[in-house]
C-alpha cells in the first residue's frame, strides 16, 4: 500500500489542482515533509487522510471505501475460504499472513479494521500476537476475532483477556461469522 | 585346706585310748584263742606253742582293740546316734564269717590258700575300727554322719568324708598307724570296701582284704549289727572270683554264721547275745528295711501314678490338637487336659497374640464342653509377675481385665492361673476358681504341670503363630488385589491421558478440514440454484458439524474441565438430572420412583455430576420396556466411605458380563450403530470421579441393572451420622 505521495498525486486523490496542494502544504494546512538535499515536497499517508477529513473530502479515493480485514492462519484452505467469503461480502479489502510476524508486519502497514487470527500459528501463539498489537496506541481501534479448534471455555477466557473481541470456534458458520465482524465494525 | 583339717582331726588320735597293758588282756585274750582256735589251751604260751605268735599277736589285738574302746565308751554318752553294741555285733559277725570263710578255703586247699584263721577273724573284727575313731575323736560329727548315712541310704564313708573331711577308714589307718598293728590288719582297715581290681600293689594279702570286703557284705546281707553302710556298690561274685571261694562254701558259711556269733562275744564279753535274739534282731531289721522299701515304693508308685495321669492328658491333648489347628482348637484342648490334670470343675483358657488388644477366651466345664467362647479387650499389656513359687499362680491384679469378665463362671472364691508363656511373654493362660492353699494341693504335681504348662505354650504360641501367618497372607493377597486394580487404575487413567492428549492433537489437526468443508458447503449452498443440490450442500455442513461435536466430545471426555465442587442438596439435583433425562429420551409409561432419605450435601461439580446422573437416567430408560419399565432411585448416607450412595436401580434387559466388563470403555455402545456414540457412561464415570465419587455397575441379562453411585458428602451433622449409623447397623 502506498504510504507516501506526491503532490501531484494528492491533487488527483482530493480531485483539486496541484498548486493547491502546494499553496495548503506550504501555508501548513497539509502536513507533510520536503526529500533530503531538494525542494520536493511529500505528503504521508495520515497527514492526506487527516486533510481529507478536514475539508470533507470523501476518502473513497484514497483508500477504496472499504472496510480491512487481515485474514492470519497458516493454513492456507481457511485462508483462501476467509478470503472467498469475505470478497463475496463485497464490503471488505483483504490480506492476509501465514505467521505471527507477517502478521505484525502488515498490520504495521494495511493498518487492518479487524484481524482474523488463528490461535495455532507456526511461530507465535495468536495470543502473544494479540499482546503486541494491542500495546501499540495506534491499533486501539483494531478488532480481532481469533479463531480456534479450541473448546475449553477457560482457555477462550484466556484469550478474551488477552486482548481479543471474539473468539470463533473452527468450524464455523459463515453467516453467524459475517454477522459477528459487521456488528464488531459497526457497518 | 581340706588337707589341713584332716590332719588336725588325726593328729587328736592321742584322745584315742591307749593300747591296753598284756597283762590287763590276757585273760580275755586266751577266751578269743579258744574259742577261734576251737580249742581248750591252758594258758597263751600253750596257745602260741600251737598256733604260732602270729595267732598269738591277732588274738591280743582282737581282744585289745575291743576293750581300749569299750572302756573309752564307757566315757562319753550313751545318747549318741551311734549305737556301739550294734557295732560290736556287726564287727564280731564279719570277724566270725571272715573265720569261717578261711575255714571252708582251708578244708579245701589246705595252707595254701594263704589265709590264717586269727588273722581273718582280727581283721574282720577290727576293720571298721576307725569309726570307733571318729566317734571318739569328734562323737557329735560323726554323729550327724551316721545319721545323714541312714537318711540318705548311702554309704557313711562318703558322709564322713563330706561332714568330717575324713572317712573311717583313713583314720582306722593311722590307729593302726599309731597301735603298730600288723599290717595285713592295717590293709584291711583301710581297704576294705574296694573293688579287687583297685586295690594298690603294695597291699601284701590282697586276698585277705577281699575276704574281709566279703564277709562285711555277706552280714550286712544278713541284717546283723550296724555298719552305717546301704549300699553295696561291689558285686558279690567279683569279690568271690578275686577270692577262689565257692558259692557252696559261702552258703555253709551263711548257715553256721548266725549260731557262732554268741561264743564269740561272749569270748570277747560283749553283753549277751543270744542266737535267737540275733535271728529276731535280724528278722525285724530286714522287716524295717523292708517297710522302707515299701515306702520308698509306695512314693514312686504315687509319682508314676501322677506322671501316668500327665502323661495320659498330654497325649490326649497332642492327640486333639492337629499340626495347623487354629488357636481355638488348642485353646478347647488345653482346657480339656487342664480341667483333668489340675481336677477343678470349670476352667477359663486364654490366648493373647502379642501385639493384640484382646484376648481369645473360652470357658469350660469338668468335662471339657465349652460354654463360654468370647473375645475380651485388655487394655494394655498385662504386666504378668512371673516371679513365684512354681507354675501355680495366684491370679491378681494383672489378670483384673479378664476375671471382671469371667470371674462369676468360675467355682469357689480364690482364682489360679498358670501363666503361658514364650519368649519371656505371656501368650496365655489357664485361670480357675479353688480354695485357700490351692498351691499346696497341687504342690506334689508341680514338676508335671510345669512340663504340660510347657506342652500348652508351645502348642498355644505354635497355633498363634500360624493364625498370624495365616492373617498377614490375607493381609498379603488383599494388598495384591488393590495393588493389581490400581495397577488396572493407573492404565486406565494412563490410557485415558494418552487418548486425551492424541484427541487434543486430533481435534485441532481435524478442525481445520472440517473448517474448510464446512465453510465451503455453506458457499456452495448459498450459489447452487437447484434446490437438490442446495439440500445436498446443507447436509455437508451438517455432517461436518456433527463430527465437529464428536471431537468436542472425545476432548470433553479426555482432558475434562476441572471441577469445581460445591455444596449441592442431591434431591434438586436428583430432580434437574431426571427432568433433562426425561427431556431427551421419552419416558412413554415407565416409572420412576424416587426415595431419598435424611442425607447431607453433596459436594460436587454440579453440572458434571448431574451429566452424569442425566447419562445412567438415559441409559435406564432406554434399557428397561416402555411400558413396563421401572426405575427406583434412592439415595442414602453410607457412614463407611463416608459418602452419599445413589442407586439407580432398572428392570430393563441388564448386560451380561462382557458387556458390563466393557460399559464405561470410550464408545463403546450396545445400542444401534449410529444413535448414539457409546460416551454415555465413560463420561459419567469421568465426571463422578473428578469430584472424588464413583461409579459402580450390578447387571445380569433380563433382570436389570443396578448403578450405584458415590458422592462426596459434606461434613454431616453429628445426629446425622449417627442415625445413618444406626440404620447402617445390622
Amino acid at each position: 500500500m502506498k504510504t507516501v505521495f506526491t503532490t501531484g498525486e494528492a491533487a488527483e486523490i482530493c480531485k483539486v489542482s496541484q498548486q493547491t496542494i502546494i499553496r495548503c502544504f506550504d501555508s501548513g494546512r497539509l502536513k507533510g515533509f520536503r526529500v533530503p538535499g531538494s525542494r520536493f515536497r511529500r505528503i504521508p499517508r495520515e497527514a492526506l487522510l487527516q486533510f481529507m477529513k478536514d475539508n470533507n473530502i470523501p476518502p473513497d479515493a484514497l483508500d477504496s471505501g472499504k472496510t480491512k480485514v487481515l485474514v492470519v492462519d497458516d493454513d492456507p484452505e481457511i485462508v483462501e475460504l476467509f478470503v472467498d467469503v469475505l470478497e463475496r461480502d463485497g464490503r471488505f479489502e483483504v490480506k492476509t499472513a501465514a505467521t505471527g510476524y507477517d502478521a505484525g508486519m502488515i498490520t504495521q502497514e494495511f493498518m487492518p479494521d479487524l484481524i482474523i487470527l488463528d490461535y495455532m500459528l507456526p511461530d507465535v501463539n495468536g495470543n502473544v500476537v494479540c499482546q503486541t498489537i494491542r500495546k501499540n496506541p495506534a491499533f486501539e481501534h483494531t478488532k480481532i476475532v481469533i479463531v480456534s479448534g479450541v473448546v475449553n471455555q477457560d482457555e477462550i477466557n484466556e484469550l478474551l483477556k488477552a486482548g481479543a473481541d471474539e473468539f470463533c470456534k473452527k468450524p464455523f458458520n459463515i453467516e453467524k461469522l459475517i454477522e459477528r465482524i459487521g456488528e464488531l465494525l459497526g457497518v | 585346706m581340706l588337707q589341713k583339717r584332716v590332719e588336725l582331726i588325726l593328729q587328736q588320735l592321742e584322745a584315742v585310748p591307749a593300747f591296753p597293758d598284756a597283762s590287763d588282756i590276757a585273760a580275755g585274750a586266751l577266751n578269743v584263742a579258744r574259742t577261734v582256735g576251737r580249742e581248750q589251751f591252758e594258758s597263751l604260751q600253750q596257745f602260741q606253742q600251737k598256733r604260732g605268735g602270729d595267732a598269738l599277736r591277732y588274738a591280743t589285738v582282737a581282744c585289745g582293740a575291743y576293750h581300749a574302746f569299750a572302756s573309752a565308751a564307757q566315757q562319753t554318752s550313751t545318747e549318741d546316734s551311734f549305737d556301739r553294741e550294734e557295732f560290736w555285733r556287726h564287727a564280731i559277725a564279719v570277724g566270725c564269717c571272715a573265720q569261717l570263710m578261711v575255714e571252708q578255703m582251708l578244708g579245701t586247699w589246705g595252707k595254701d590258700c594263704g589265709l590264717e584263721v586269727f588273722e581273718a577273724f582280727a581283721c574282720g573284727l577290727l576293720h571298721d575300727v576307725g569309726k570307733l575313731v571318729l566317734e571318739t575323736v569328734l562323737p557329735k560329727s560323726f554323729g550327724r554322719a551316721v545319721e545323714a548315712a541312714e537318711m540318705l541310704r548311702g554309704n557313711i564313708a562318703d558322709v564322713e568324708r563330706a561332714v568330717i573331711g575324713v572317712d573311717h577308714m583313713v583314720a582306722g589307718k593311722r590307729l593302726a598307724e599309731q597301735w603298730e598293728l600288723p599290717a595285713p590288719l592295717r590293709d584291711c582297715i583301710w581297704l576294705h570296701g574296694q573293688t579287687p581290681s583297685a586295690l594298690p600293689t603294695t597291699v601284701a594279702k590282697p586276698r585277705l582284704v577281699n575276704l574281709i570286703t566279703l564277709a562285711d557284705t555277706l552280714v550286712r546281707e544278713q541284717h546283723i549289727g550296724y555298719s552305717g553302710n546301704y549300699t553295696f556298690p561291689i558285686a558279690k561274685q567279683t569279690l568271690i572270683d578275686a577270692i577262689g571261694i565257692t558259692q557252696e562254701q559261702i552258703d555253709a558259711v551263711l548257715q553256721q554264721l548266725i549260731d557262732q556269733i554268741e561264743p564269740y562275744a561272749d569270748a570277747l564279753g560283749v553283753g549277751k547275745i543270744k542266737a535267737a535274739e540275733l535271728y529276731q534282731k535280724a528278722l525285724s531289721q530286714a522287716n524295717r528295711e523292708l517297710d522302707r522299701v515299701q515306702v520308698e515304693l509306695d512314693v514312686k508308685n504315687r509319682r508314676l501314678a501322677i506322671r501316668t495321669k500327665f502323661f495320659e492328658a498330654l497325649s490326649g491333648f497332642q492327640g486333639e490338637i492337629r499340626p495347623d489347628a487354629p488357636p481355638q482348637t488348642v485353646l478347647r484342648a488345653i482346657g480339656q487336659t487342664a480341667v483333668g490334670v489340675l481336677d477343678v470343675s470349670s476352667a477359663a483358657i486364654f490366648s493373647l497374640i502379642p501385639g493384640q488388644n484382646f484376648a481369645e477366651v473360652i470357658l469350660l466345664d469338668a468335662n471339657g464342653d465349652v460354654f463360654e467362647n468370647t473375645l475380651v479387650d485388655c487394655p494394655q499389656r498385662p504386666a504378668i509377675n512371673l516371679i513365684g513359687d512354681g507354675p501355680v499362680l495366684n491370679a491378681g491384679a494383672e489378670l483384673e481385665w479378664l476375671l471382671s469378665m469371667i470371674s462369676p463362671r468360675l467355682g469357689h472364691d480364690q482364682r489360679y492361673w498358670i501363666c503361658l508363656e514364650a519368649d519371656g511373654m505371656c501368650v496365655g493362660g489357664v485361670v480357675w476358681g479353688g480354695q485357700l492353699g490351692e498351691s499346696q494341693r497341687l504342690g506334689p504335681q508341680v514338676q508335671e504341670i510345669t512340663a504340660i504348662a510347657s506342652g500348652w505354650s508351645l502348642a498355644l504360641r505354635t497355633a498363634q503363630i500360624r493364625e498370624e501367618a495365616r492373617t498377614l497372607a490375607e493381609q498379603l493377597a488383599e494388598v495384591n488385589r488393590k495393588l493389581q486394580s490400581a495397577q488396572a487404575e493407573i492404565l486406565r487413567s494412563r490410557t485415558m491421558i494418552t487418548v486425551g492428549e492424541m484427541a487434543a492433537g486430533a481435534a485441532h489437526e481435524m478442525n481445520n478440514p472440517l473448517a474448510v468443508i464446512s465453510g465451503r458447503s455453506q458457499l456452495l449452498a448459498q450459489q447452487l440454484s437447484d434446490p437438490k443440490h442446495k439440500a445436498a450442500a446443507h447436509l455437508i455442513h451438517e455432517q461436518s458439524h456433527r463430527l465437529t461435536d464428536i471431537i468436542t466430545e472425545l476432548m470433553d471426555f479426555a482432558k475434562p474441565v476441572p471441577p469445581k465442587p460445591v455444596e449441592t442438596d442431591l434431591a434438586d439435583l436428583i430432580d434437574r438430572a431426571l427432568h433433562e433425562a426425561k427431556l431427551q429420551a421419552d419416558v412413554v409409561d415407565r416409572t420412576v420412583e424416587v426415595t431419598i432419605g435424611d442425607v447431607p450435601k453433596v459436594v460436587v461439580d454440579t453440572d458434571q455430576a448431574m451429566g452424569a446422573l442425566i447419562e445412567l437416567f438415559d441409559n435406564a430408560f432406554h434399557a428397561t420396556d416402555p411400558v413396563k419399565g421401572h426405575i427406583v432411585v434412592n439415595a442414602a448416607f453410607d457412614p463407611f466411605s463416608r459418602k452419599v450412595a445413589v442407586t439407580i436401580t432398572d428392570n430393563g434387559c441388564g448386560m451380561d458380563e462382557q458387556t458390563l466388563r466393557r460399559a464405561f470403555d470410550p464408545f463403546f455402545s450396545m445400542r444401534p450403530a449410529g444413535r448414539r456414540r457409546g460416551m454415555g457412561l465413560a463420561k459419567a464415570l469421568r465426571w463422578v470421579e473428578a469430584s472424588g465419587g464413583s461409579i459402580r455397575l450390578e447387571s445380569r441379562p433380563g433382570q436389570g441393572t443396578r448403578s450405584l453411585v458415590l458422592l462426596p458428602a459434606s461434613q454431616p451433622s453429628a445426629n446425622q451420622a449417627k442415625r445413618a449409623a444406626r440404620r447402617a447397623a445390622p
